[in-house]
């Protein structure tokens, strides 16, 4: 094989410190710009959800002014039962606000086809 | 003189290598899968390749930086070296447009160029860009998906389909043509053995290069 | 500038209801609403976003290839609308009606607006992300023809009925007691599930069918209001006929436009029948008689002229209006658990808690939250009992893992609840489109690959 009679110089020699500063200086800055953007946009991604989260907690906190912090302290929820004379699971309650599901599997079975 | 000097090393020649198969296996798997109206199944094989081969790429861009990084520090040096007989090249387009298609673009002499001329370095800075940032892109709406908001992901997939698609045509248009330009460049960068060129060659392409950059060896002639 | 996006709609098409069809079609009782959402074939370009966020996996196609929805498979829940990067998911849309029934004067038009629309419906009109608007987003109601009942007062009523079920849940598996009382609990052993959530539901009943006793029998708070609107509220409140009064859900979510189809939510007109209150050759009409999503009541107040943001901010609530806290955090990850532990925590110990936050079982952006609640029982003396929880914040990154952490261990928790939707219900498929946001929670790594 024929060799070559010239070639390149060194790499450091050719750059210098300068040359080796701006390489790895753009490169540096290359991973880094995009490093940066990438996890920035992928930690902010769900500001949104966080922040509409945090609009239903803080009108927890409206309400828990005003003495309305748990459900059973509800006064129109507690006239549903008086009025209909029924308490919660029992009864009229439950035929009006519990319900069934439906294996759908099974819906076969269940519409009574054999 | 029937010197040789040699101006692709093997990781040169490698990378490059395989980064032309892979970006152009890439392209045409992405473009007929994006623009030809072929079965789902075809379809989906193709993106199937496509993110395989996108792999080859990613670590031969990586294997570049991690196992030549002397290699690729010479090669950004160079880009990122401007002088004035740099900006001059553009002043005529290195004699490209009279040579080519008569137009009278500028003046007749082209200013002596280094190892790489103009319009290689403004070229090669572009290319160097979008091929990271199309595998950057690439794994990010491939892999990540679910978690990219969804104006960021809209731009990244237009930057990805037609900058890929702009950069091959500037590839294809002129990178490959004026490569052909040179045959002993060409079969230094792609032929079995040594990259080498003629010394002729680099004194007609790149005199300041061989003037600054360009040593003799102790090799003895076999 | 508003970062919202229009998301387009459809008109309910022929046959929407499987009503010119047999019993059932595949997984679909006749009458429940199918192909509630659809991708546009012409604006799809094969991303494959919306099939990695699939909860139940419904959606065919392959990287590259135009995608398409499997309705049998499909629980409605909009999570592929929303994450679509190309707006090609569309949504089965009833606004038209609603439109009608507003110009209707004999007609009682109500509203019944979810916890996680306040938060989000100003957003459609430039406000910033979960500005909190109750007081001018129900005067713009009152405005566009509406009579308001917040759902946040229904989910009062749920937390009534699903934390008293809980409690004899409690009552006779860790207590001991027996009798008629406790009798139904018997039916339904620990793990206890939320049933609020439709998506979950209907996620329950195709995929994890063994699962259905453990859910709690309580209809979700919206399916309470119609029952209890047409009943109660008819009567005693706004004085109005039943049969006059048309229920409109207005939701964060699309999987509640199925729920609200499916034929067994017609209880008020099963009772008004039974009582004899209306006549009973009556045709059967359903509980809530149309569902609107966030972003189109916002489209009812844009096409009425009507700007949210500038109604005024005060408001006297009426009877219809009032809710707690409790019923308000319905709509984030953790808030049914939260409201519901308030409650449960009051019952069996005789005393509130000092502090009604249980900052714990909040899931806010984490897919699973585990959590204890040491809870004094009142008739052991005081002795601590400790409840033990789980919170499923979004069905396609925490239901698999939790599932099979309870089918190795029957007694790890006690509490289970599941939200389809990653962060709540703030966070559904009916709420506005925002270009700026995604929603794969924590943690972010590993994503499962697909192609």
């Amino acid at each position: 094989m024929r060799k070559y009679e010239y070639t390149e110089r060194q790499t450091m020699a050719m750059l210098g410190r300068r040359g080796f500063l701006k390489v790895t200086g753009v490169t540096a800055l290359a991973i880094g710009i995009t490093g940066y953007a990438v996890v920035d946009l992928l930690q902010r991604r769900t500001d949104v959800i966080k922040a509409r989260q945090r609009g239903l907690y803080k009108d927890d906190k409206l309400c828990q002014e005003q003495n309305l912090t748990n459900s059973h302290q509800n006064p129109s929820v507690m006239r549903f039962y008086a009025d209909m004379h029924t308490e919660p699971v029992e009864g009229l309650a439950h035929d009006l606000l519990h319900t069934s599901y439906y294996p759908r599997s099974q819906l076969a079975i269940l519409r009574g086809e054999h | 003189m029937a010197e040789r000097i040699l101006r692709f090393h093997t990781a040169d020649k490698v990378f490059h290598g395989v980064n032309a198969i892979t970006w152009f296996a890439l392209l045409f798997t992405g473009a007929v899968a994006y623009f030809c109206d072929l079965s789902d199944e075809t379809i989906n094989n193709l993106m199937i390749w496509h993110v395989g081969i996108a792999v080859v790429y990613t670590f031969n861009l990586l294997g570049f930086l991690v196992f030549a990084p002397h290699r690729f520090a010479a090669l950004l040096n160079a880009l990122l070296t401007w002088d004035m007989d740099t900006i001059k090249w553009f002043r005529n387009f290195g004699g490209y447009p009279r040579r080519f298609f008569g137009i009278p673009f500028g003046p007749v002499e082209v200013p002596p160029q280094g190892r790489y001329n103009g319009g290689q370095k403004m070229s090669y800075l572009i290319f160097i860009f979008m091929m990271y940032a199309l595998a950057v892109t690439g794994w990010l709406l491939f892999y990540f998906a679910p978690a990219i908001p969804k104006n960021a992901f809209w731009w990244m997939y237009m930057f990805h389909v037609w900058g890929s698609i702009i950069c091959s045509l500037m590839v294809v248009g002129a990178h490959i043509p004026l490569a052909l330009l040179s045959w002993e460049h060409f079969k230094g960068i792609w032929g079995l053995g040594e990259g080498t060129i003629s010394y002729e060659a680099a004194e007609h392409h790149s005199p300041k290069w061989l003037a600054k950059d360009v040593i003799q060896t102790n090799l003895e002639k076999r | 500038m508003s970062k919202t996006i229009l998301v387009n709609t459809f008109a309910p098409p022929p046959n929407a209801h499987g009503e010119n069809g047999p019993e059932y079609v595949g997984n679909l009782r006749k009458g429940e609403l199918r192909g509630i959402i659809k991708i546009n074939e012409s604006n799809c370009v094969g991303c494959d976003t919306c099939r990695k966020v699939c909860p139940v996996h419904a959606i065919s196609g392959g990287l590259g290839v135009i995608h398409s929805i499997r309705e049998d498979a499909c629980v409605a829940c909009g999570q592929c609308l929303v994450a679509c990067p190309f707006n090609a998911i569309e949504q089965m849309s009833f606004v038209d009606e609603v439109m009608k029934k507003l110009d209707d004067p004999n007609t009682l038009v109500v509203s019944h607006p979810s916890p996680a629309v306040r938060v989000s419906v100003g957003e459609e009109f430039g406000a910033k992300a979960g500005e909190l608007i109750t007081e001018q987003f129900v005067n713009a109601l009152e405005k566009a023809g509406f009579v308001c009942y917040d759902v946040n007062q229904t989910a009062d009523q749920t937390i009534i009925e699903e934390g008293m079920e809980f409690v004899k849940k409690i009552q006779y598996w860790v207590l001991g007691h027996r009798g008629p009382e406790v009798a139904e609990a018997a039916e339904h052993p620990f793990p206890h599930f939320t049933s609020c959530c439709p998506a979950w539901v209907k996620n329950c009943e195709t995929y994890h069918a063994g699962l259905l006793p453990h859910l709690s029998t309580a209809k979700s708070p919206v399916q309470m209001g119609g029952p209890i609107a047409k009943t109660w509220a008819a009567k005693y409140v706004w004085n109005k006929d039943p049969r006059d009064i048309y229920m409109v859900a207005t939701t964060p979510c699309t999987a509640k436009i199925f729920e609200a189809s499916r034929p067994e939510m017609n209880d008020a007109w099963k009772h008004l029948v039974k009582t004899g209150a209306i006549p009973a050759d009556t045709p059967s009409f359903p509980d809530i008689d149309a569902v609107v999503t966030a972003r189109e009541i916002a489209e009812i107040f844009r096409r009425k002229g009507i700007n949210p943001l500038e109604m005024p901010k005060t408001r006297e609530r009426g009877t219809m209006e009032i809710y707690t806290g409790a019923g308000t955090i319905f709509g984030n990850s953790g808030g049914v658990m939260e409201a519901a532990l308030r409650t449960a925590y009051f019952v069996l110990s005789g005393e509130e808690l000092k502090d009604p936050d249980i900052k714990i079982v909040r899931g806010h952006t984490d897919a699973i939250v585990e959590a204890t609640i040491p809870v004094p029982i009142k008739e052991l003396g005081g002795k601590i009992f400790e409840v033990r929880v789980c919170v499923v914040n979004g069905a396609l990154q925490g239901l698999d893992t939790v599932l099979r952490r309870i089918e190795e261990d029957k007694n790890r928790y006690h509490f289970i609840e599941v939200m389809n939707c990653p962060g709540g219900c703030v966070n559904g498929g009916g709420q506005p489109v925002r270009t700026d946001s995604a929603a794969w929670l924590n943690p972010t790594l590993p994503i499962p690959m697909q192609i």
